[in-house]
Parts: structure tokens; C-alpha cells; sequence
């Protein structure tokens, strides 16, 4: 008897732990994490393979990553072939069980090239440009998607994720009344990137990108686009240039000290900047960052 | 000519498969690497490089790669060119992927053997540019290359991975180039290695692996070795990064002595250092030992230094080789110097650590 009272205390102890237990979800960015951790709340573990320090074009397929992959319910990418190095962390992870969601469907990609691409164009993403996250109405896209993803992994969940869901979107049209009435100095105005991760943003809050200081996406700058560049930003007074923290500074001074013009780290991704810890704080301190600069100028 | 020919015609079907797959869903990857090489020799050993320049095209690689359904893919890389100028495959596998128990994987077909880790890498993955010494003295030009099936786990050990491979091998691969021809039993080789995160920018990988196979079909002897191999990886940003990477082996077998049969081991070590200083430019050193797999009083170290420099990533490179080789019986060090213009043309690849 008193065997079988503790195969069943055992047992009990088991299916509570199950019951407990989260659910695993892996992340290509830290933009997908954070909105993740809002839809899953409590029941879910999030880590992202990139962190957003780094530049997500150029991920190294690490046996680690795949050794967090291996133990994943779900993987949650961005596509548009941004998180190409996902396929073989993926592969490698072995995971049979793994469901994988493409967080780009029902996006509507900009800048998808009608005409055939080829490497002269340097990196250009034949699907169209892969920064979609940044726009406020697309986060509302993901958060869908991953909702979509966790309802179909985890049925029973579903009151808090679509309560979650409901509450992402209700909060994010609250701080995009905020962000579009902090960003009405920035109305048309022209800024300068080092690379084209903007045309989501600057959609969205009507600033206009004038160039770019890579020649070509993902192709190093030259003297002769900078030189160019130089004297773009001096005929049509721009004041911003906006590097993303992971690329080098040397080339975006050349031109400041150039033109007067001023250079702004701007995160493309959560955690790229002190401050931007979730997906709301990275706007805030996108636009805060421009706010400043443009006022100090 | 006829080989001219030959090869611009696989070119040219590759190319027409290739566009007009590119349009389709389901699509292989296709590559083509091209490596062309200005060669230049003092005091070499044979009279063909003697104190002399050379142009070659050394070889061009067509790789493709792609899903073959949901649970497997297949990869096939060939070669054309290289010393004997012929077309061959260099790989050609299928991997189950996932759906396996135990966390397996399973490749089947021609691939580069897991025996330490330089030599799953093909050449044109090297800043050094040449395969190491003992690969050759070893294994031929082209390292342990043979048909077989390796099966894989990954283990994952807290946040490191443990990775456990076992191969099962036609078992040529000791025999030389005419093996093809000679009747020969399997052979097999295992691996561990072990992958760890070292704080957020670094990595480092270390394993061991062992071998068992035929040395001499007629008298039916049988070599085993061994191999330790390591690899550590700064890489703060796209910018910087530093790579440290050590391999070594041991074979034994039986040979004929002056007083009959003998014991002989043999010893090969590999070491480089590989520093990108900036985004397109790297530099850095190596040493390359290996006695002679059947008599270990027979040896040639070389040392060198490289550089290189990529236009766009890999696919437009540059890279300067020096290098010293002296050894047992050379009359004097030989040097050599390599201009490398490699090439690729395809989709751009993950990159692999």
C-alpha cells in the first residue's frame, strides 16, 4: 500500500511538473523574442540566437545554437531571408518535433525588386528588404504570427495568448498615437543611414533616408561614394547621419567632419542600445535619439 | 582541348540548370568556386618547379546543396581542374537530418571523413591556402576522402555541445590513388568534440578521433591513428577576429624492416593563426610538420606566413602565401610563394565556425 501511495504521490509530482513545465521558444532576433515574451507571457522560456548588438545579416552557425535549437518547442524566424543561417542551426539542432514559423507572412516587403537581382547589387534580398520589424504596424503582424504559433504548439494557452494578443495591440496603437505626435518635428526630414535598415521606420514616421553610407548593401563604403555622399548631405543640408551600433564609426566621420553633420547610434533591434530592452522601448529610443539630435541641431 | 571543352560544356549545363531552377520553388543552391593560382619556387625539389614561375588555374569547384524532402538533403560538390585535371567529385552525400531517435543524424554517400577537423574543410575555406602536410603524407592531395556512412549525435552538455561520429568506410583510403582497383576490407573511424561558448565573443572547439583501416591489401596490414584537434575563435563584430587552430595525429602500422616486420609511427602536426584586422583584410602564420606515414626518420617542417584580402566577403579574394619547407635529406630549404585568386559565384552562404 504503501508503494503504491508513493508511485502515485511520484506520478502526481510528474504530471504537475509537465504541467509546469514551459514552453520553449527560439528566437532568430531579439525583436521576435521580446514580442514573444509579451504574447507568451508566463508560459512560455524565449531565447533569441542573435543578440542586438550584432548584426543579424552575419550570424555564425555555432554548435551551441543548435544545442538550444535541439531543446526548442518552436523557432520563430524573420525570413525574407534575412536569418538565412537559421536553416542550418535548425538542421543541425536535429529537432524532429521543432515547428517553424516565418514571422514575415502577411507582410507586404518593401523594396522587392521587380527586375532580376544579381551580386552587383551587392546584398540585396531578392524577397525585399528584411527590416520589417520596424514599423510599428508589422510588430502587430508578428505578434499575430507568433500567436498563431503558439496556439498551434499549445491549444490550451490559447486564453492568455489572445488575451496577450489583444493587449500588445491595444498598447502598441496607444504608443503609436504617442510616437507619430513625438515625431511630427521629424516630418520630412532627410537623414543619411551606413546601411538600408530604415525604410520600414522612416515609412512610418514620414522621415525620408537620403542615401546610404555603404555604396551598396552589405559593400564596404569607398572614397568615391563618400566623396559623393559629402557632397549630397552639404547640397541638401542634412544634419543626421544614423549608424546602427555594430557598424564602424570611421567612415560615418570622415563625412560628419565633412559636413557638420552628426552621427546617431540608432538601434535596429532590441538590447542594440542601453534603454531599448523590449519592442517598445526600441522605438522610443529610436525616436528619442533623433528627437535629440535634431533639436540639438 | 577535350577537356577545355568538357568542362565549359558542365558549365554551361550547370549555368542553364541553374537559371532556370532559380525560378522554381524548389530549388539546390548551386556554386561555382573558382581558385587561380601564381606559383613561384626557389630551390625546389623536383626539376618541374625548379627556380620557376607558374600560372594555373588550380581548380574549379561546382557545389550544390539543397532540402530533398522535409527530413533529408543532399550535397554534392565536384572538382575540376587540380593537378591531374580531371572532373571529380569531391562529395556527394544525402543526410538525414531529422526524425532520427537519440538526436542522430545519418550521411551517406562520398564526403570528407570527420578525422580531426581540418580535413572536412575544403582548401578554399584556408587563409593558408595549402593542405597541411600530414593530410597529404597520409591520406593523398585531397585528405581522407572515401564512400562510407557516419553516423551522428549531438549531445548537448549545459549550453555546450558534445558531437559523437561514427563512420563505417569503403576503406581505401590508405591504400594510394589505384586503390579503386585492389581488393581491400572496410575500415572506420569515430569522433568526439566537444564546442563550448567562451563569454559572448568567443568559442572553442576541441576532439579527438581515431581510425582504423588497411595499409597493405596483399599482406593485409592494418593502420590505426589518431587525432586531437582544436579550434579557438575571437570575434567581437564583423570587423575583428582571431582564429587559433592546432591538429595532430599519430599513425602505426606494420611495415617491412631490416629485421623483418616492424612497428612504425608517424607524426603530423598543424598549426595556424589567423588575425582579421579589418573588415576585408586578415593576416597571420603557420607551422606544418609530418614525417612519412611508413618511416618516421623521413620528415619536411614548413613554416610561412599569409595575407589576404576580400573585396566583398567570400566572394572575391586575394591572398599571398610564404612558405619555407626543409626536412630530412633536402639539400637545401626550398621556398615557395602563392598568389591566390579565389572566386565564388552563388548564394551567399551561412558562415560556419
Amino acid at each position: 500500500m504503501k508503494k503504491l501511495i508513493s508511485f502515485m504521490v511520484l506520478m502526481l509530482a510528474f504530471i504537475a511538473m509537465a504541467a509546469n513545465a514551459k514552453i520553449n521558444v527560439v528566437t532568430s532576433t531579439s525583436d521576435l523574442k521580446s514580442i514573444a515574451e509579451y504574447i507568451g507571457g508566463e508560459r512560455v522560456s524565449v531565447t533569441s540566437i542573435a543578440n542586438g548588438k550584432s548584426n543579424p545579416h552575419f550570424v555564425e552557425v555555432l554548435p551551441s545554437y543548435m544545442v538550444t535549437v535541439s531543446k526548442a518547442d518552436i523557432y520563430f524566424k524573420i525570413g525574407l531571408e534575412l536569418d538565412f543561417w537559421a536553416a542550418p542551426i535548425i538542421d543541425g539542432s536535429r529537432n524532429g518535433k521543432l515547428t517553424v514559423i516565418d514571422c514575415s507572412q502577411g507582410i507586404e516587403p518593401m523594396e522587392k525588386p521587380t527586375a532580376k537581382v544579381d551580386a552587383s547589387m551587392g546584398d540585396i534580398h531578392p524577397q525585399g528588404n528584411p527590416h520589417y520589424w520596424l514599423d510599428p504596424a508589422n510588430a502587430l503582424i508578428i505578434a499575430r504570427n507568433i500567436t498563431k504559433g503558439l496556439l498551434q504548439i499549445d491549444p490550451t494557452g490559447s486564453p492568455i495568448y489572445e488575451a496577450n494578443l489583444v493587449k500588445f495591440e491595444s498598447q502598441l496603437n496607444a504608443r503609436m498615437e504617442i510616437w507619430k505626435k513625438e515625431t511630427e518635428p521629424l516630418s520630412g526630414m532627410e537623414i543619411i543611414t551606413y546601411h538600408n535598415s530604415w525604410p520600414y521606420f522612416s515609412r512610418a514616421f514620414g522621415i525620408k533616408i537620403a542615401g546610404f553610407v555603404e555604396p551598396k548593401p552589405g559593400i564596404e563604403p569607398t572614397p568615391s561614394h563618400t566623396a559623393e555622399l559629402i557632397e549630397l548631405i552639404k547640397a541638401r543640408k542634412i544634419k543626421i547621419i544614423g549608424k546602427e551600433p555594430y557598424f564602424s564609426d570611421k567612415s560615418p566621420k570622415t563625412i560628419a567632419r565633412a559636413t557638420g553633420a552628426t552621427i546617431v547610434d540608432l538601434p535596429p533591434s532590441v538590447g542594440g542600445l542601453p534603454g531599448a530592452e523590449d519592442y517598445f522601448s526600441l522605438i522610443d529610443t529610436i525616436i528619442s535619439k533623433l528627437l535629440t539630435t535634431g533639436r540639438v541641431r | 582541348m577535350k577537356r577545355v571543352f568538357l568542362t565549359i560544356l558542365l558549365i554551361n549545363i550547370f549555368a542553364t540548370i541553374s537559371e532556370s531552377i532559380a525560378q522554381a520553388p524548389v530549388n539546390p543552391d548551386i556554386s561555382f568556386i573558382g581558385d587561380m593560382r601564381l606559383f613561384g619556387y626557389r630551390n625546389a625539389l623536383s626539376d618541374e618547379y625548379y627556380n620557376k614561375l607558374k600560372l594555373n588555374f588550380e581548380e574549379l569547384e561546382i557545389a550544390g546543396s539543397g532540402y530533398l524532402n522535409p527530413y533529408s538533403r543532399a550535397d554534392v560538390t565536384l572538382g575540376i581542374g587540380g593537378t591531374g585535371g580531371e572532373i571529380d567529385i569531391e562529395e556527394a552525400f544525402a543526410t538525414l537530418v531529422r526524425g532520427l531517435p537519440l538526436n542522430l543524424q545519418v550521411k551517406a554517400g562520398q564526403y570528407l571523413v570527420d578525422f580531426g577537423m581540418l580535413n572536412t574543410q575544403h582548401p578554399h575555406q584556408w587563409s593558408w591556402i595549402q593542405r597541411p602536410l600530414m593530410h597529404q603524407w597520409f591520406f593523398g592531395e585531397e585528405g581522407l576522402k572515401d564512400i562510407g556512412i557516419d553516423v551522428t549525435t549531438l549531445i548537448p552538455v549545459g549550453n555546450n555541445a558534445l558531437t559523437i561520429s561514427a563512420n563505417l568506410l569503403q576503406g581505401d583510403f590508405l591504400l594510394g590513388e589505384d586503390a579503386g582497383d585492389i581488393d581491400h576490407n572496410m575500415g572506420g573511424s569515430g569522433r568526439i568534440s566537444l564546442f563550448s561558448s567562451v563569454g559572448a565573443t568567443s568559442s572553442l572547439e576541441i576532439g579527438v578521433s581515431g581510425l582504423y583501416g588497411q595499409s597493405e591489401p596483399d599482406s593485409n596490414r592494418w593502420a590505426t591513428m589518431g587525432d586531437f584537434d582544436f579550434k579557438y575563435k575571437w570575434r567581437p563584430d564583423v570587423y575583428h577576429s582571431l582564429v587559433i587552430v592546432g591538429e595532430s595525429m599519430v599513425g602505426s602500422r606494420k611495415i617491412d624492416g631490416v629485421n623483418g616486420e616492424e612497428t612504425n609511427s608517424s607524426f603530423g602536426a598543424f598549426s595556424a593563426v589567423d588575425y582579421q584586422f579589418r573588415r576585408r583584410y586578415n593576416a597571420g602564420a603557420f607551422v606544418d610538420y609530418s614525417q612519412m606515414p611508413d618511416d618516421n626518420s623521413l620528415y619536411q617542417i614548413g613554416y610561412g606566413a599569409f595575407a589576404g584580402f576580400s573585396l566583398a566577403e567570400e566572394t572575391y579574394r586575394i591572398s599571398l602565401m610564404l612558405r619555407q619547407d626543409d626536412g630530412k635529406d633536402f639539400e637545401k630549404p626550398f621556398q615557395t610563394v602563392i598568389l591566390q585568386l579565389l572566386w565564388s559565384l552563388g548564394p551567399h552562404k551561412p558562415h560556419q565556425f
